[in-house]
């Protein structure tokens, strides 16, 4: 039936197969601690979501006013919605962000505009649909907290108090840097 | 470890009797046996117990702490139980206790995706869920390959399904990368030599292959699997009378094959009409139809099933067995075409007394088919007869009536004088309750008018009576024979 192998290669073949599993969460890591110690910071306001989307288990589900992008009939024609395209976001004078799809080469950003990496949040309903916007995500949307401690994070984000700071890494990868709380940073994430 | 102590002592007797072996020898070899692999020891059995609970103790302690620990003590306990678990495997390598060691293997690969999604989660890295199945599932998949240890490939091949099913339910298309880490795995199952990843192999393929049907946006894929199925049955038939190697394979890819076939022709008769009536200005299906989508069907198992009992293949003879009386079942409950129910089930009891007679079938499987046969032809006819409620059909008219009533008398009373016959009481008073159900039936729901059914009844009365003298007297004449042989 199996092969059998001498105890000395199988050590080898067991000792390789850990090495692999550590490059790769070690990979994973040191690539979000990157995106941590990223310069460009932004900081969204959340928007206050349907609660009982909101609180599940022990983390909660954020939503922000980029979480819909501006999307032209010509676009939505041509993007792979299985795959990851790029947003361009930009906040008005009033302090309020909006988002667009660019596509899936990232764009040149002009000033006063952030390129983000983000998904379909369904690449069915972004493929069949047929309003101005599709409904994205950019790797912000699950903040996972201390146990028994939702509560607390829903009702500041239905008073719309909460807001997150995000780390954009150069690709534009984006990760969950900190809370703010009334405008204070309350909670940031340490590398680790 | 049952079934070999029980092969080596009739090998051994065996081979004492070809003196081969001498008894002392024969003695001593079962003594080896029995002492020697008793299974694992009462100390293995209890430090066995007391790691399990010391590695139960130290996850509570971690999951009570999780919250509290800075990142790094969190990634330090993560990389210490990877590097404990392979360490812990490579030490029963050693020891030559090769199933724990197995166990220990997919242990670490387990535990690498739960290091994955810890991981994750202190990050709150949401990104995209599948891909981290992905790549859970080709650490497995390298860690199986690399150490030979099976059950690690069969968690990679699993979590390669989830992959791909979690893809193909975003996109709702088809996910064709799935075929390469399938065919990888499935490679290694075969250099393994694994019997049972080869069928986790061929199941999975086989999910990927009907959910074609549902995934393609076009009325003629259920089409495009039930072709794939035909076309895997048929290679499969093929290879069944090639090398060596092939000829074990064949039979199992046939009986996969003929799985998937009737998904996708089980999907053409009854689902894809549904969906496309429901959905297009309601095109109505009539018998027509039906019977067009179910001939091809009928005609496929009929092969498989006949094909499997004379090369004597018993699984390929059950998935076709199955498929067929699934079918049938489905065709009679549709009711739009009782004719082809009936006309099959006399055709599978026909077919089965002559496989008796002429190929020598075994008597079991033929009796049962033949009783199978006749109760769906019988159960049928009876439908035909009387379960005519669907909205538009006013249910047969006098005439045919008469006909079905004929025919399924004369079927019921062919099965009793067959089981008669054979000494088969339980089929016997099977067969004497549907002839009672059928005639209180007619005479509950008439034929024509009350004196109709009256005549009806009469001359079916006559007619049994006068088979019945028929039958004592060529019993009588063939005692007669014998007795005058005899003296």
């Amino acid at each position: 039936m199996i092969t059998a192998l001498s105890s000395i290669t199988r050590s080898r073949a067991l000792l390789l197969s850990l090495a692999l599993q550590v490059a790769i969460l070690g990979a994973f890591v040191s690539d979000r601690i990157g995106l941590l110690r990223s310069a460009t910071e932004i900081v969204l306001p959340v928007r206050p979501v349907d609660p009982r989307d909101l609180f599940r288990g022990d983390y909660v589900t954020l939503a922000y006013d980029i979480s819909r992008a501006a999307i032209t009939p010509d676009q939505r024609a041509r993007l792979d919605a299985t795959q990851p395209f790029f947003v361009v976001i930009r906040q008005d004078a009033a302090g309020s962000w909006s988002a667009r799809v660019a596509g899936d080469t990232r764009p040149a950003a002009q000033p006063g505009e952030t390129v983000l990496k983000a998904r379909a949040q369904s690449p069915e309903a972004a493929r069949r649909g047929s309003g101005d916007a599709i409904a994205v995500r950019y790797g912000l949307e699950s903040y996972f907290i201390p146990e028994g401690t939702g509560r607390q994070l829903e009702q500041l984000a239905r008073d719309r108090k909460l807001a997150v700071v995000a780390a954009i890494g150069p690709n534009g990868d984006a990760a969950i840097k900190g809370l703010m709380v009334d405008g204070q940073l309350t909670w940031r994430e340490p590398a680790f | 470890m049952w079934a070999y102590r029980f092969r080596l002592e009739r090998d051994l007797a065996r081979w004492q009797e070809r003196g081969l072996v001498t008894p002392e020898a024969a003695a001593e070899i079962l003594a080896e046996v029995r002492a020697g692999r008793s299974g694992p020891s009462l100390a293995g059995v209890l430090s066995t117990l007391a790691a399990v609970l010391m590695g139960f103790a130290a996850m509570s302690f971690v999951a009570a702490n999780w919250q509290d620990m800075p990142k790094w003590l969190r990634l330090g306990v993560i990389a210490s139980a990877l590097v404990a678990s392979h360490g812990m495997a490579a030490w029963l390598f050693q020891r030559g206790r090769d199933a724990f060691a197995h166990a220990a293997t997919l242990a670490a690969s387990s535990l690498f995706g739960a290091a994955l999604m810890l991981v994750s989660l202190m990050y709150h890295a949401d990104g995209h869920p599948p891909e981290l199945l992905l790549v859970w599932g080709l650490v497995a998949l390298v860690s199986g390959a690399a150490v030979r240890s099976p059950p690690s490939l069969a968690l990679a091949m699993v979590l390669f399904g989830g992959w791909s099913a979690w893809e193909s339910g975003a996109r709702h298309g088809v996910h064709l990368p799935f075929l390469i880490p399938w065919a990888v795995t499935a490679l290694a199952f075969l250099s393994l030599r694994w019997r049972p990843g080869l069928h986790l192999a061929a199941f999975a393929l086989g999910l990927w292959i009907v959910g074609l049907g549902a995934l393609i946006d076009d009325p003629r894929s259920h089409m495009l699997v039930a072709g794939i199925g035909v076309a895997i049955t048929v290679a499969g038939a093929i290879a069944s009378r090639g090398p060596h190697s092939w000829r074990t394979l064949g039979p199992i890819i046939v009986a996969y094959g003929t799985a998937i076939a009737f998904v996708g022709f089980f999907s053409i008769q009854f689902v894809q009409p549904f969906v496309a009536g429901i959905g297009a200005s309601g095109v109505e299906h009539g018998a027509d139809a039906l019977v067009t989508r179910a001939l091809p069907a009928l005609a496929f198992l009929a092969a498989v099933v006949l094909w499997a009992m004379a090369r004597g293949h018993p699984g390929a003879v059950s998935v076709g067995v199955a498929a067929l009386s699934i079918e049938l079942f489905a065709l009679l409950v549709d009711g739009r075409a009782h004719w082809l129910v009936a006309l099959s089930g006399a055709g599978v009891a026909g077919v089965a007394l002559a496989g008796e007679r002429r190929l020598g079938w075994s008597v079991l499987a033929t009796r049962s088919a033949v009783v199978y046969g006749a109760g769906m032809a019988f159960l049928a006819l009876y439908a035909w007869q009387f379960w005519q409620d669907r909205p538009g059909s006013a249910g047969p008219r006098t005439l045919e009536l008469v006909i079905l009533a004929v025919l399924a008398l004369g079927l019921v009373v062919s099965l009793v004088s067959w089981a008669t016959r054979h000494g088969l009481t339980r089929v016997q008073w099977a067969a004497f309750a549907a002839f009672s159900i059928e005639v209180f039936s007619l005479y509950v729901n008439t034929i024509g008018t009350l004196l109709g059914t009256s005549l009806f009844l009469l001359v079916a009365s006559l007619i049994v009576g006068a088979l019945a003298w028929l039958a004592i007297r060529l019993h009588e004449r063939g005692r007669a024979v014998t007795e005058e042989v005899a003296r």
